[in-house]
């Protein structure tokens, strides 16, 4: 049993010498934002209704969980910040859109035990100038990652989401 | 309303009209009377539109205020689902496989001996977050739909985990209880859509004896570039009075036999686009449990001998595009005095592998090929472990009618030495999974 008694006591170790905090926060909102802007314009909010709010139900196979969505735009360039369930959890992903289609997609807080790999940098820069087609799909495949299938499901499916936002908001000025 | 207000002030621009009328054009006689009656007019008017006015600000300012209490009730709402209520932080789910078996023997074909229809497993599960870095997890199992002694029944309802788990630091936690052990490429994720074939592969179900879950606790996190790590401590593996195979030697966390403790790491990088890369090592401190009266293994043939032994595990995952790749290796090398039990023949080496290539050609239809090879008694050629290797070739389809629901369909074709060509297992299988 000795051991065990060695495992406890590296476990306890390891628990009380490192610095606690909550999971899977890989960015603020501020310093995505800021990163994104420099400074941040002054939020404005998105209403989901009609045609928009059935385009999103189509894209997510539901309604999105808010009816007002918060944006940052600065000419034709936007940046919005969504959540999606990948298979119990909400996944906090930041989006930047531009004239040429997704700038930037960043996971910024993942709960789920499971499928992580989405955090990557390589994972986000697939989507780098994708746009929506006709039926609302990326024109970019997004290669999946085995043991993460639900939460690449879940970013891929927000950042179509992004993209309708995006020429929503812009179909009148940009 | 507008329409008003605007007919409002054409008639009171005629009438002003009017009255103003002497004084810049041919001078017009009207007696006292009458401009008595018109000076009432345009009052009557002023006065009409002054109302009007009024009660057309009183309306926006409802409406204004209507709004404002819209858009704040919206937020109050939406603001809601984050209180951290009970329901709110509970979570429930599932996955399902219906299949049916079709298997022929080549000597003769008329002669199926095995062609059924089957629930093979209804798992739900519930999950619970009493904080953001701490929760629940569970899943209930019943396979085989029923439960109960005879052979009529062959179900079972099991408890596959039940564990704690806690997010000590950023990207570390640990969890304790009935837990998944982290080996192999489906042991962990084996949702039915997330794999090709109607039955998960051979060498996960007879080497790794899928679904392996243990008591335990065990350390898990991320580090660098795309690695990650696990350790455990947890129950050791038994074997009972059967034919030493490693799946019945699963305790399941049921009175699990705790006399010789088990260990397993496993390092994995998924650092690179569509690559996983796992190496897994797992230690059992001895397979006969006998420091125990319980053990109900014939080692009095062993005196006081310890049976340990090693479980080493590698696989590769690939994915470019459409095209997939999916290669496992699995090894066990055990005490060589497990020969020395009844039916331990050859049980001192078992090994497995397999490589499945896949192909997706739209988002819900894809192809797979996959070649197994397995040997249960691989450490010699006596008695039982006699040609004992086996091989299987799959090829099938899979068609996701939903992301999280699939048909599947694949034919089977088995190289059994130790049965001969002519009574090898072909067959086909169909199948239905889903998850939620």
């Amino acid at each position: 049993m000795s051991y065990i008694i060695r495992f406890i006591v590296l476990y306890v170790t390891i628990i009380f010498s490192t610095h606690l905090s909550a999971k899977g926060v890989y960015q603020t909102q501020e310093e995505f934002l800021n990163q994104t802007f420099g400074t941040a314009p002054k939020a404005e909010r998105v209403t989901i209704k009609g045609d928009l709010s059935s385009n999103i139900k189509e894209i997510l196979g539901h309604r999105y969980k808010k009816i007002r969505i918060p944006y940052w735009q600065d000419g034709c360039r936007s940046a919005w910040i969504l959540e999606e369930i990948g298979k119990e959890h909400y996944i906090t992903t930041g989006f930047v859109v531009n004239e040429e289609g997704l700038e930037k997609v960043k996971v910024l807080i993942f709960r789920e035990s499971r499928g992580w790999e989405v955090k990557h940098d390589f994972f986000g820069e697939q989507f780098v100038k994708a746009n929506l087609t006709s039926k609302y799909k990326l024109d970019k495949n997004i290669d999946n990652i085995s043991g993460a299938t639900m939460s690449v499901k879940a970013v891929t499916n927000i950042s179509r989401m992004a993209l309708l936002l995006h020429n929503h908001v812009t179909k009148d000025s940009c | 309303m507008v329409s008003n207000i605007i007919k409002s002030k054409v008639v009171l621009f005629l009438a002003t009209f009017a009255l103003m009328m002497p004084a810049h054009a041919e001078q017009i006689s009207i007696d006292k009377e009458e401009y008595e009656n018109l000076k009432k007019a345009v009052e009557f008017l002023m006065n009409q539109q002054k109302e009007t006015m009024e009660k057309a600000k009183s309306a926006e300012a409802k409406a204004e205020e209507a709004t404002e209490v819209a858009e704040a009730a919206v937020e109050a709402a939406e603001d809601s689902t984050s209180t951290g209520s009970w329901f709110e932080n509970t979570q429930i789910g599932g996955y399902g496989e219906v299949l049916y078996n079709n298997g022929t023997q080549r000597s003769d074909d008329s002669d199926n001996i095995s062609n059924e229809f089957d629930v093979q497993r209804f798992i739900f599960y519930i999950g619970h977050d009493f904080t953001d870095d701490l929760r629940f997890f569970s899943e209930t199992e019943i396979e085989h739909t029923r439960v109960g002694r005879g052979d009529d029944d062959p179900g079972a309802v099991e408890l596959e985990q039940a564990y704690i788990e806690w997010d000590y630091a950023q990207n570390h936690s640990v969890l304790a209880g009935l837990h998944i052990v982290p080996i192999g490429i489906i042991n962990e994720t084996h949702e039915p859509e997330t794999f090709y074939g109607v039955e998960r592969p051979r060498v996960e179900s007879r080497i790794i004896p899928t679904t392996y879950r243990v008591n335990g606790v065990k350390l898990a996190g991320q580090f660098g570039q795309g690695w990650s790590y696990d350790f455990g401590i947890h129950e050791g593996l038994q074997f009972d009075d059967g034919d030493l195979d490693i799946r019945d030697a699963r305790q399941s966390g049921a009175r699990a036999n705790a006399e010789n403790l088990a260990g397993t790491g496993r390092i994995k990088y998924t650092g690179a686009p569509g690559l996983e890369l796992g190496l897994a090592l797992q230690y059992q401190d001895d397979f006969t449990q006998d420091d125990t009266e319980n053990s109900n293994l014939r080692r009095d043939q062993l005196g006081d001998s310890d049976i340990s032994g090693y479980l080493t595990e590698a696989h590769a995952i690939w994915q470019r595009g459409r095209f997939g790749l999916r290669a496992l290796y699995a090894r066990w090398d055990i005490d060589s005095d497990v020969e020395d039990l009844v039916d331990g023949e050859g049980r001192d080496e078992m090994f497995g592998w397999y490589i499945e290539p896949s192909w997706k050609f739209t988002d819900k239809f894809g192809a797979f090929a996959r070649f197994t090879q397995i040997d249960e008694r691989a450490g010699n050629s006596n008695g039982a472990a006699d040609d004992s290797e086996e091989e299987r070739f799959l090829a099938g389809i899979n068609y996701w009618l939903h992301p999280q629901v699939v048909l599947k369909a694949d034919i089977q074709l088995e190289n059994d030495e130790d049965r001969g060509s002519d009574d090898d297992l072909d067959g086909f299988n169909l199948g239905v999974g889903w998850s939620f």
